[in-house]
């Protein structure tokens, strides 16, 4: 009897570790998980910062006790952030059949390598037993956090610098299909609509050059995130620019329907 | 002895089937709304397909899809000294 509650306990413990890398999650599910960890690494750091002052206001081994579990629990908040960041980044580059293989393959090295350090780093976290060891586990992670980032956040800024640069090529060739069809009807209004989205697409071209450059400089020495930022406003700049180009040649499409309709 | 282990084998790999065909089928539900989201829209200013133009509007369509769903972009935050 005692075996067989045994296996059974043994089988539902293996099904418990089976399930979730069985049931797969896809990169929305994978944003969802990232998002989540943000918010529960704000929360783990204001409990870490009030247990802090409680600590630093009656300096007791019990407020410190408090403070090292929080300090820790904040520490591995940051871990799972990361951890949940490079697996979502990792499944949307997997899923989009935009980007090249080399990119993906880059993409998967990169997460694989710092999947493991980040697993090192948890058994660091895991052995501070006091303030002093959990400040300088928080320094030495200070360092280590954006090598963990850096080259998984260049290789996602290439990814949209490919992404940016198929779209407009795409934007392009159906400005210059209206184009055509509005001269042919010598619609003046649409053609200046027309020449305002095209001014928008080369705008939103050289933004997406401008954010490749930083994205190139996101490397370790210097201020790889503060680069990964910069590209990031390029390429939400270009972004409003294509949005702006599309919607002016929706309206410059609506013209041009009209007139052959009359 | 043997009969119960097969089973527990057969229960288990149909708690993982049923785990896997439940995942799937939310990922497909996903897909359908997001695809059904953006064919109403679509459907809601479609205009026919004027080929001397070129272009149809469900392409404008999809490509401002594309603008919006391509191009979100996240900053990363960093633990700091503070």
């Amino acid at each position: 009897m005692r075996k067989i509650i045994a296996s059974i306990l043994m089988m539902a413990f293996l099904a418990s570790q089976t399930m979730p890398v069985l049931a797969m999650k896809n990169a929305a599910g994978a944003a969802e998980d990232y998002f989540a960890a943000v918010q529960r690494r704000i929360s783990a750091n204001q409990r870490y910062r009030a247990d802090l002052d409680v600590y630093n206001a009656n300096k007791t081994p019990e407020n410190e006790q408090k403070a090292v579990v929080s300090g820790k629990a904040m520490l591995n908040s940051w871990l799972d952030e990361a951890q949940a960041w490079l697996i979502w980044k990792n499944l949307q580059a997997k899923e989009n059949p935009d980007v090249p293989s080399d990119l993906k393959n880059a993409i998967q090295n990169d997460v694989n390598t710092n999947l493991e350090k980040i697993n090192h780093l948890r058994n660091d976290v895991a052995s501070v037993k006091t303030l002093n060891q959990g400040v300088a586990v928080f320094l030495m992670m200070v360092q280590k956090y954006i090598e963990l980032l850096v080259d998984v956040a260049r290789n996602t800024g290439a990814v949209w610098v490919v992404a940016g640069n198929k779209i407009l090529d795409t934007a392009d060739s159906y400005e210059a299909k209206l184009r055509i069809a509005a001269q042919a009807k010598n619609n003046s209004a649409a053609i200046a609509l027309l020449n305002s989205a095209k001014s928008s697409l080369q705008t939103a071209r050289t933004n997406v050059q401008t954010a490749a450059n930083y994205y190139k400089k996101t490397v370790i020495g210097g201020n790889p995130l503060i680069n990964f930022s910069q590209g990031n406003v390029y390429i939400n700049q270009a972004r409003v620019d294509l949005l702006t180009a599309e919607s002016q040649m929706a309206q410059a499409f609506s013209l041009i329907v009209s007139s052959q309709q009359q | 002895m043997k009969k119960i282990f097969i089973i527990l084998i057969i229960v288990v790999v149909l708690v993982a089937a049923a785990v896997l065909l439940k995942n799937k089928t939310n990922n497909e539900n996903k897909t359908q709304n997001i695809g059904g989201n953006n064919s109403a829209s679509s459907s809601a200013v479609s205009a026919p397909d004027h080929s001397n133009i070129g272009i149809t509007q469900q392409e404008l369509d999809a490509l401002k899809n594309k603008i919006n769903n391509s191009l979100q972009t996240e900053d990363l935050a960093v633990p700091t000294k503070e």
